[in-house]
Formats: C-alpha cells, sequence, structure tokens
C-alpha cells in the first residue's frame, strides 16, 4: 500500500480516505483527555501552550500526554495496515 | 518505531485535515446536534437554525458580537458555544475580545458536607486547652504590661524634661515617669531615677531614655547619652539595658552605658553583665568594658572606665569599689581550676563488663579556695561588705560554713568521680566511685553531713557482706565507705559487684577495647567523660532488640547493629565550651550509618543568606546507593518488590535510576527569611543532571495526573526571567502555588515563593552567604578541620524580628525581647569511615537561660515591683 499527499491521484485520496478512517478509529480508541489533545494539536493544529491552557494542565502534561498518543496511534495503524494486507 | 510508522500517522492526518464533509454529512450531523440539543422542542426548525449562516469559524465569529450581546436566539447560543468549545482560534477570538474567559474551565468543586463529630472534637479540645493555658502562662511572663510607674525622678541638677504625646514638661524630684514616656536631660543636666525594681540610675547631660516593663523584666530604652545603672537583685525577670545596637542583660550588679554616634560602649563596675551585639553574646566582668565598634583608645581598661564614669557624682564610690572588684577578679583568676586529667586508677579497677563510665572532675579545692579569696577581701574592704550586705540575703558566714562542708568532703575523695553503669543478670546496676584520700569519711558523713540515715546508709565491707539483697531498691540508697573507695549505689547487688571487683583489683577494663577509648579521652585531657558500649548495651537489653523478629531485622538491616562505642567530651578553655562526640562502628559504616559521607564542601551553603534563622546541611553519599540501601531495607520479600515494580510502571519512572542517579551529595533545608505569610523555607539540593531530572519530574507529574481523579492535579509551568528558567507546581484542585523551583550552579533550589529563588541566586552570586558570614564561622569549633560532611546551624533571632511588623506594639517588644536573647548555635559532624564525630563549641541552643529562669520562677513574688502599684 502506498500513501501520497492530498489531491495526488483519485485512487491515493480512497486510500487516504482509508487511511484517515483508521486514524479516527486508533483515536477512537484512546483515552478521551489524550484523544483530546492529539485533536487538538495535530486536526485543529493548537499549540502545547494553547491546549495547556484549554485543558486546565501544563505544556509538559500536554508534551508528554501527546508523545504516548503517537506511539500508540503509530502502533495502531500500523496492526490495521496489516490486517489488511 | 519505523521511519514508515512516522510517515503513516503524518498521511494519515493529513488525509483527515483533508477530508471536508459534504453537505449531506453536514445536514446530518447538524440533524444529531439539534436532536441532542432537543432543539425541536425549543420551536426551531433545522432550516431556521440558519446551518449554512454557522457553516465555518468564519460565520461563528462574526456571531460573536451578537453572542456576547445575548441577541442571539437560544439554538443559535447553544451552537455557538458548542463551537467554542471546539474550536481554539476561535474560543481565543471570543476570549480576546471579552477580556474575560468565556468559560470557567476551573475543575468544579466538590462541596463538602460538614460532620459534627463530637468524639474528635474531645480529642481536639485537650490540646487547644493546654495551648491556651501556655499561652497565657507565656503572656503573663513576657508580654504583660504591669501596671504603675515605671521610674521615681530622686534628685535633679540642671534641666530635665520629661517627652510625652501630651508635650515636654520639666520635672522635679519626686516626679514619676509612666510606661514608654521619655526623660531628656539638658546640658549641664544630670538626673538619679530609682526604678520599680529598686534599681536606681544615674542619667548624665545630654541623654535620651525611657523605662518599660513586660510581665517580670524592666528595659531601660538608651537612645543616646550616658547611664550608670546599680542593678538591683531580683527574684524573677531581669533588668535589660537596650541602646540602638547593643543590649546589655543584668542581675544585681554596677555598670555604665554610653550611647553615642559611633555606637555603645559599656563598662562593668560591679559584678557582670551580658551583652549582645550583633547577634553575638558576650560576659563583661568587673572592671573590663566593652565597645560596639572599634577602638583604638590603648589605655589601660581601669582608667578607660575611669574616664567614662568621671562625670558621675558617686564617681569616688565606684572608683574605689572597682578597684576592689578588680583585685578580687584577679586573685580569683589566679585560683587553679581543676586540671584537666591525663590518667585515672579508677578505670582499671571498674568492672570488667562496665557499660557506661562517666568522669567528672572534683570540684571541691576550686570551691575552696575562690570562697577564701573572697572571705579575704571581704574582710578588707569595707565597700565590698557594704555591697555584700545590700544585695545579698545571704549571710556571708552561711556561705562560708556550706562551701566548707563540701571542701571537707571533697578532701576525704580523690580528684575525680566516677559514675559507672554495670551489667547485672536483670537490670544493669549503677554506682558513683571515687578514691578515699583518707579515713574518716564515714564518720564525717554521719555526724557533718547534712543528710539523714533515712535516704543514705552508711556500710562497711563486713556490714555489705552480711546484707541481704532486697527484691527492690532503697529510695536514696547505701554508701559503702572502704579503706581506699567509697561507693555510693541504691542497689545492694550492685555494691557487692563494686566490691568484689575493686578488692579483686585491675579487671583488665582498661586494657579492653572499650577502657581503650576512655583511656584515649584522658590523654586528650579530661574534663567530664561520658562513655558508652552501645553494643553491649544493645546485647543486654533482648527486650530491645529482640521483642519483636522485624525489629530485630530492621536494626540489622539498618546498619546501626555495627555501632561500638559513644564516647562524649566536654572541656571548658577560658570559659569556651568545648564538646565532641565520638559514635564508633565495629567496621566500615554500612547502610544508614554509612549515609554521611566523609568531610568536603558544601557548596549548598552558599544559597543562605547570613540572616537564616534554621540550616540544616549535609553531605551524604551516592544517593543510587542511599535508594539501593532504602529498596533493601523497606522491600524485604518479593511481593512488595512486585509492588514497587508496578508503581514504578505507572508513574513510568525508575526511582534509582531516573532520580536518586541524576542527585549529587549535597543537601540543605533552611529557614531563610519571613516566617509571614508562608514561612520561607528553602531546600537545596546538588543535581548532576538538571535536564534528565527535569524530564523525570515532567514524567511523574504526567503520570501522577493521570492516575485518577481523587488525586489532585498538580500543573508545571515554566517562565524565564533575566535569563533564568523558573518553574512553578500549580495545585489545580486548590489553586495555589505548591512550590517553585529553579537550577543554578549545579543545584536545585526549592523555595514557596520565586522572590525566595532569586534571593538564593543572588546571594550565590555575590558571595554574600552565611557560609562566609564572620558570625557563622565564629561559631564553628576550632579544630584542625577544614571542611564538615554535616552542619546544622540555628539562629532565632531574624526569625523573630520580622515578626515584629505583623503584631502590635505590645507583643512586638516581647518578641524583640525573645529575638535579642536568642544567640546562635552551630553544631558540625564528620563522616569517617568507621566513626561518626560530633563537636559544637556553642551552648546549647543558645537561649539565654537567665530568661528562661524568669518563666520558671515566674511563681515567685514580685516583691521588688511595688512602685507598679
Amino acid at each position: 500500500m502506498s500513501y501520497a499527499g492530498k489531491g495526488s491521484s483519485p485512487e491515493a485520496d480512497i486510500s487516504n480516505r482509508e487511511l484517515g478512517n483508521w486514524l479516527r478509529l486508533a483515536i477512537s480508541e484512546l483515552p478521551s483527555r489524550a484523544a483530546e489533545m492529539f485533536t487538538l494539536r495535530f486536526l485543529e493544529e493548537l499549540g502545547n501552550r494553547e491546549i495547556a491552557a484549554l485543558m486546565g494542565t501544563s505544556q509538559a502534561v500536554v508534551a508528554v500526554t501527546l508523545h504516548h498518543a503517537r506511539s500508540k496511534l503509530k502502533k495502531r495503524l500500523r496492526e490495521l495496515e496489516q490486517e489488511k494486507q | 518505531m519505523r521511519p514508515s510508522d512516522e510517515l503513516l500517522l503524518g498521511t494519515a492526518i493529513g488525509a483527515i485535515q483533508a477530508d471536508e464533509p459534504d453537505a449531506a454529512q453536514i445536514a446530518a450531523s447538524a440533524k444529531r446536534v439539534a436532536g441532542r440539543l432537543s432543539l425541536d422542542a425549543m420551536g426551531d426548525s433545522l432550516e431556521n437554525l440558519g446551518i449554512e449562516a454557522i457553516a465555518n469559524c468564519e460565520d461563528v465569529q462574526m456571531l460573536l458580537t451578537s453572542y456576547k450581546a445575548g441577541t442571539l436566539s437560544s439554538a443559535k447560543t447553544l451552537l455557538i458555544e458548542a463551537h467554542l468549545r471546539d474550536c481554539g482560534s476561535c474560543f481565543r477570538r471570543a476570549q480576546s475580545n471579552s477580556g474575560a474567559p468565556a468559560f470557567d474551565w476551573s475543575t468544579p468543586k466538590s462541596a463538602r458536607a460538614f460532620v459534627w463529630r463530637p468524639r474528635a472534637l474531645g480529642w481536639a479540645v485537650t490540646p487547644v486547652f493546654a495551648l491556651v493555658i501556655c499561652l497565657v502562662f507565656v503572656y503573663k511572663a513576657y508580654w504583660q504590661i504591669p501596671p504603675g510607674v515605671r521610674a521615681e525622678v530622686q534628685s535633679i541638677d540642671g534641666s530635665v524634661y520629661r517627652i510625652s504625646d501630651a508635650g515636654d514638661h520639666r520635672l522635679s524630684p519626686g516626679d514619676k515617669l509612666g510606661e514608654g514616656e521619655n526623660l531628656r536631660t539638658g546640658g549641664g543636666g544630670h538626673a538619679v531615677l530609682r526604678l520599680a525594681d529598686g534599681s536606681t540610675i544615674e542619667v548624665n547631660e545630654r541623654s535620651v531614655l525611657k523605662v518599660g516593663a513586660r510581665g517580670h523584666n524592666m528595659t531601660i530604652a538608651l537612645d543616646n547619652g550616658a547611664v550608670i545603672v546599680q542593678a538591683a537583685k531580683r527574684d524573677s525577670g531581669h533588668l535589660y539595658v537596650r541602646t540602638p545596637d547593643c543590649r546589655v542583660a543584668v542581675t544585681g550588679t554596677v555598670f555604665s552605658v554610653d550611647s553615642g554616634i559611633k555606637g555603645s560602649r559599656v563598662a562593668v563596675l560591679q559584678g557582670s553583665v551580658e551583652m549582645m551585639h550583633a547577634g553575638v553574646d558576650k560576659a563583661i566582668h568587673a572592671g573590663d568594658q566593652m565597645a560596639t565598634y572599634d577602638s583604638v583608645n590603648s589605655a589601660p581598661a581601669a582608667d578607660q572606665i575611669a574616664e567614662q564614669i568621671s562625670w558621675s557624682h558617686d564617681r569616688g564610690k565606684y572608683l574605689t569599689l572597682l578597684a576592689e572588684f578588680s583585685i578580687l577578679q584577679h586573685r580569683l583568676e589566679r585560683i587553679p581550676s581543676p586540671q584537666p586529667r591525663y590518667t585515672s586508677d579508677l578505670l582499671e579497677r571498674m568492672p570488667a563488663d562496665t557499660l557506661l563510665y562517666i568522669s567528672i572532675p572534683n570540684l571541691g579545692d576550686y570551691l575552696s579556695e575562690a570562697n577564701k579569696v573572697f572571705q579575704d577581701q571581704l574582710k578588707q574592704s569595707p565597700e565590698l561588705q557594704q555591697w555584700w550586705s545590700r544585695g545579698h540575703a545571704t549571710n556571708s558566714a552561711d556561705l562560708d560554713s556550706l562551701v566548707d562542708k563540701v571542701h571537707q568532703m571533697s578532701q576525704y575523695i580523690g580528684n575525680e568521680i566516677v559514675v559507672v553503669g554495670v551489667k547485672q543478670a536483670n537490670d544493669p546496676g549503677f554506682a558513683i566511685v571515687a578514691n578515699v584520700q583518707k579515713s574518716g569519711l564515714d564518720d564525717f558523713l554521719r555526724t557533718q553531713w547534712p543528710i539523714s540515715t533515712s535516704q543514705l546508709t552508711l556500710l562497711d565491707e563486713k556490714s555489705l557482706n552480711a546484707a541481704p539483697i532486697p527484691s527492690q531498691s532503697k529510695h536514696g540508697g547505701y554508701a559503702l565507705i572502704r579503706q581506699h573507695e567509697a561507693v555510693f549505689s541504691n542497689s545492694i547487688a550492685t555494691l557487692k559487684q563494686m566490691n568484689a571487683q575493686l578488692n579483686a583489683g585491675s579487671s583488665g577494663f582498661a586494657a579492653g577495647e572499650f577502657g581503650r577509648q576512655v583511656a584515649a579521652a584522658y590523654s586528650r585531657g579530661a574534663g567530664v567523660i561520658l562513655a558508652a558500649d552501645l553494643h553491649q548495651m544493645m546485647l543486654n537489653r533482648p527486650n530491645l532488640l529482640h521483642a519483636q523478629h522485624k525489629g530485630q531485622e530492621a536494626i540489622e538491616k539498618s546498619g546501626m547493629e555495627d555501632v561500638q562505642y559513644l564516647i562524649a567530651e566536654h572541656r571548658e578553655t577560658n570559659g569556651v565550651p568545648e564538646n565532641h562526640l565520638n559514635l564508633q562502628f565495629s567496621g566500615t559504616r554500612k547502610r544508614v550509618a554509612s549515609w554521611l559521607a566523609a568531610p568536603a564542601p558544601i557548596g549548598s551553603l552558599d544559597f543562605v543568606t547570613p540572616n537564616a534563622a534554621l540550616v540544616v546541611a549535609l553531605l551524604s553519599k551516592d544517593p543510587r546507593t542511599i535508594a539501593d540501601d532504602i529498596l533493601e531495607m523497606a522491600l524485604p520479600d518479593a511481593v512488595q518488590k512486585k509492588s514497587l515494580d508496578e508503581t514504578e510502571a505507572k508513574l513510568q519512572i525508575n526511582f534509582r535510576d531516573d532520580l536518586a542517579a541524576d542527585l549529587g551529595g549535597d543537601f540543605l533545608v533552611s529557614l531563610d527569611g519571613p516566617v509571614l505569610p508562608t514561612p520561607s523555607w528553602k531546600a537545596v539540593i546538588e543535581v548532576r543532571d538538571s535536564e534528565r531530572l527535569e524530564n523525570t519530574l515532567e514524567r511523574l507529574l504526567a503520570s501522577i495526573n493521570s492516575q485518577g481523579k481523587d488525586m489532585h492535579s498538580i500543573a508545571m509551568e515554566s517562565s524565564v526571567i533575566g535569563g533564568q528558567k523558573f518553574y512553578s507546581l500549580h495545585d489545580l484542585t486548590s489553586g495555589r502555588v505548591v512550590a517553585q523551583y529553579t537550577f543554578a550552579g549545579g543545584y536545585m533550589i526549592v523555595a514557596p515563593d520565586r522572590a525566595l529563588l532569586i534571593e538564593a541566586l543572588r546571594t550565590h552570586a555575590g558571595g554574600d552567604s552565611l557560609a562566609r558570614s564572620t558570625a557563622f564561622k565564629a561559631s564553628l569549633p576550632k579544630d584542625e578541620y577544614d571542611n564538615y560532611s554535616a552542619v546544622a546551624y540555628q539562629n532565632l533571632g531574624p526569625v523573630l524580628t520580622p515578626l515584629l511588623s505583623q503584631l502590635s506594639g505590645e507583643s512586638a517588644h516581647a518578641i524583640q525581647q525573645l529575638a535579642a536573647d536568642s544567640r546562635p548555635t552551630t553544631i558540625c559532624a564528620w563522616g569517617r569511615d568507621t566513626r561518626i564525630e560530633v563537636a559544637s563549641d556553642s551552648h546549647l541552643f543558645g537561649f539565654d537561660f537567665l530568661t528562661l529562669g524568669t518563666l520558671m520562677h515566674s511563681g515567685n513574688k514580685q516583691a521588688n515591683l511595688n512602685v507598679h502599684n
């Protein structure tokens, strides 16, 4: 399976949409607080400081939570990819 | 994790970002939202919601003004609020426009219901009641302002004024001064006052003073000028003279105080006073004088004092007395004090199983000689006789008789008295042993010594052998008078054991390992020696060690089972105490006993200001090794080890490798600054890798916060001020700052607020620290060592002084007095391979014991305070 950027080809768009769905699934499996932080950081593109202010915590906590969330998501995406193959 | 995983995640994120919902999805979402919000019930159809109008952030931001004005429909308001919760940029826009947070993000606080627990209240009442009683007691002794006048004018020359809130009034003989009223003498003016306690003050020209009383104490506050004080003998409390830069404490003596532009000068004509200046307390004896400033006057002290009191109308009388006291003092100084003892023939005759050995000198000769000199001088000097008859209730003959009896008894015994504790079947036995130099001690005790036979039973060897061992020890005790030794004890069994040993001669104790330690203490010059064989003591107290298997195991694992001997020595050289304690181990110190590292420079002291009230600093061995010791001691079985592993997994750190490994071995805690509103505590910890430690703390914090809702959420924030990064820990539940910290010079400094951290950094950078202050260095033990393993220092003054600003006038004076009474104390320790040594040249705790004595004698009648009423 290959992945491409936005709008590279119709096939790639379908593949990316599937990948996006996998990510949505993986995010839904995260703890709610980690999922919220990940969404704000990588989908809403807020900074760690803003997320910390929004969620009432420190930047350090945000950074550590995001680090763990990314690790889990990468692992889960790889599993979903292997399941499909 | 493979690089492709990162690409996979990046692509997935990009896919979601690029995935724009179509109209059908938006409509379906809107329906779901409306359904959840029950918008249908509110009378709005989906079409009326203006879904197209709130399609994106721009639409929301356009409606923000109406939203804030409250003119939107309830449905639109709910949609806007829902969007603001999800969208950071719109939330910021809404927030920036309003200048106030749109939502309250703080954690809701649970309401705490008050539960009435009468039993718990009952337990609380007792300590509160005791505290109240103590406070009343302290208040009456220290703070209560006695009623009545403070001083009465006896005679006046020239112009003397009373300065009060009502204005200035010229004083006449017989006038009285109240609490806090100032007296001022003009040029050429001179006054004599009689204080409420019977003391008299002679006041020189151009002087300003006032008299105040608190509890049992009186204070003459001399702003400037000169006074000569004849302090009356008091049953309780003190008379103080306070100048702007020193304080003089006194009972029953005559002294002069000058307060001028350069500072203060105190000269003592009779008796002695204690002068406190710059946190240091010094005793001044008759014929001596001391100034708070550097003086280049090279004239003899007597000439300087004569000049200092030359203005006094009674200078002739004072100078005569001064000469008498000067002679007396010099004669007393010539009396040899008990010489240090370098050997002891009692040592080798103590039982071989001696566990405790205390040696004190025989002071009989010294007391007798001092009494002889005093009586002789008293006979020769009418001025001294007048002074003695005026100030002392005790007849000189009574004093002579008492000292004579002490001296007579001391003549029967050798130059030292030894207290021994010996091993016995059940409890250890104790005895007092002294050599007998001449026969007749038993007759002397029977006929001369004022002890009834019901309190002390006199025995000889024959009657001792015939005496049965009673089941209970006798109140008052026994005295065994042998031909060459006298033994006192409260146990017949102990007396019999000592008697048998003394008959047998040398026991081999002095040649044994413990005895050699005591002999070594003698070789250094003995004043008072206390030696204990702790190892044997523990072995002989099975109840202590073997009551519980776990307790025994804990002692073994702590390394304290290797403790061998305690040797404490005290001697005084020229009035300066020298205290030394040596805790010896049977081998290299292990476990807890080994935590104190070898002496080295203690860098953490450089972060403490010279005004610190309390400091404890120590060097430990490698914290990783300490962590190993703790784990070994605290986790004896696999179950607990597993529990620790689980905790570490939860917290995502390893205590030993992630936390202890980042720490150095230099630790300090201090109270360094004001105690109100928050005590200014400060901790300084040596750090090996500050970045790693910072990362560990962040991980620890994140893990703790994610553990559960019941725990307090702690947030960490950092800020950079002047290039220095400061961290603060906030308790999100209570909303307060728990602590702040920063890293500097290889140390982590922790304090309750940033101002203390900045002060610590400034102290470290400027070099004006406690470790470099003259007062601190002066309080260190005089020895050959450059460094210590641990230092404990206290100086109560800087703690109490700032309280003055928080309290009302009456309390402030009393606390100022308490602060002035304290003296700095320093105790130092060295960690050696097989021993720990502790030394101090300070008086313990530094409190003015005379002042504490005031409290103890608070029940005494205030016989001399009759002018108050």
